[in-house]
């Protein structure tokens, strides 16, 4: 029988007959307690180097700042959550940089790192208020009121969804495939067609009651 | 309203002013990593819950020590008050390595909203276990110290400051609750 080893245990074993008991206690607490944070750490020290990377990043950042404007205002019910999650979304998407070179579809990866960013914070949804850009209301203001009240409530109703729903019907309003959308879900494809059309009917069944 | 309405309406919401996205993809706070997510700031938030939540055990058997639980009533203290405060921090503990479990660089969006789901309703669990088990603890202070009078105008004191500052936050878990329901 071939007795293995793991990383963590052969480190333990050498604190323990190196340094003895009372270490390699500590070594085994901090192990214990900061696992994940390590994992994470480690993660989160992928920072990229070279000054190509800030260039490709604020290059990103540039071609798709209405994309990320959008779903971070989406997600937030005011000005100060709408700031907070624009810093995080830049920050994961500066944080990822490096791996985006692998990725075949920028715009995909994208949507992914900011709705991670946007659903996993939580945020009272009966707090949310309508989200709509100051251009959007001021050009608006001089086109006829069914539009803008069509433009206010569609909005209302995505940021009242659950995460899913909302993730999933933000995307399809973008115009992505559903193939797209199952990428950025995790989701098969099927499932994400279903999951639109029942949104779809959900959202036109409210338009409806409400006209009436 | 169909489908081409509805996407219409969508573009038209789209933000447009969007120049301060360059200047805060800029920032230092963004390119030298200084800014913290709000999610790191939740995972650094248990991590000193926990901690605490450790630090008290020996407190508390400290407190414990006061004359005033000299008599049958110090062992059955000493003994909730570390059971409580070791239940605290491992709770603590759980919910620090859940959350740094998320990864949002590499997880698809259908599990992190999985796993922030689960993170939150474990956390409304935990408290829902641990709330009663604290008005438990200062019931049976107060039924025990019944005829001394100072101890009971403090610890109506105080139960009566956590009660208006815990009813905020009390009424707003609930509503987090049914909304995570």
């Amino acid at each position: 029988m071939i007795l293995t080893i793991n990383t963590y245990q052969r480190e333990f074993g050498l604190v323990f007959f190196r340094n003895g008991l009372l270490k390699s206690f500590f070594f085994w607490l901090k192990r214990l307690f900061y696992q994940n944070a390590v994992d994470a750490e480690a993660s989160f020290g992928r920072m990229p180097a070279a000054a190509s990377s800030e260039k490709f990043f604020l290059e990103i950042v540039e071609r798709n700042s209405e994309l990320i404007s959008r779903i971070c205002r989406s997600f937030a019910g005011k000005d100060s959550e709408f700031e907070d999650l624009k810093q995080d979304v830049l920050l994961n998407i500066w944080k990822g940089i490096n791996d985006f070179r692998h990725e075949a579809n920028i715009r995909t990866w994208i949507y992914r790192i900011a709705l991670n960013t946007c659903v996993s914070t939580y945020r009272r949804q009966s707090k949310r208020g309508v989200t709509v850009g100051i251009d959007t209301a001021y050009s608006l203001s001089s086109a006829d009121s069914e539009t803008w009240e069509d433009v206010q409530w569609l909005a209302k109703m995505v940021s009242s969804l659950s995460p899913m729903d909302h993730s999933i019907i933000m995307m399809w309003l973008d115009d992505l495939a559903y193939e797209e959308i199952a990428e950025v879900m995790g989701m098969n494809r099927n499932t994400v067609a279903t999951r639109v059309r029942r949104i779809k009917m959900h959202l036109k069944h409210i338009y409806e009651t409400k006209r009436i | 309203m169909d489908d081409e309405k509805m996407k219409e309406a969508w573009r038209m919401n789209a933000c447009r002013s969007c120049d301060n996205l360059m200047k805060t993809a800029m920032s230092k706070d963004i390119i030298e990593f200084r800014h913290k997510t709000a999610l790191t700031r939740l995972s650094d938030r248990y991590r000193r819950f926990f901690t605490v939540g450790f630090i008290m055990v020996p407190a508390s058997v400290a407190w414990a020590m006061n004359p005033i639980f000299d008599g049958p009533l110090r062992m059955p203290v000493i003994f909730f008050l570390v059971f409580y405060f070791l239940l605290c921090g491992f709770m603590d503990l759980a919910l620090y390595r859940k959350i740094n479990a998320i990864d949002v660089l590499e997880m698809q969006t259908a599990e992190v909203i999985e796993r922030a789901k689960s993170c939150k309703r474990l956390h409304f669990r935990f408290i829902m276990i641990l709330l009663p088990l604290a008005v438990l603890f200062v019931t049976v202070l107060v039924t025990y110290f019944i005829d001394d009078r100072y101890i009971i105008i403090g610890i109506c004191t105080g139960g009566t400051i956590g009660l208006l500052i815990g009813s905020k936050f009390l009424k707003n878990f609930i509503d987090d609750y049914k909304n995570i329901s």
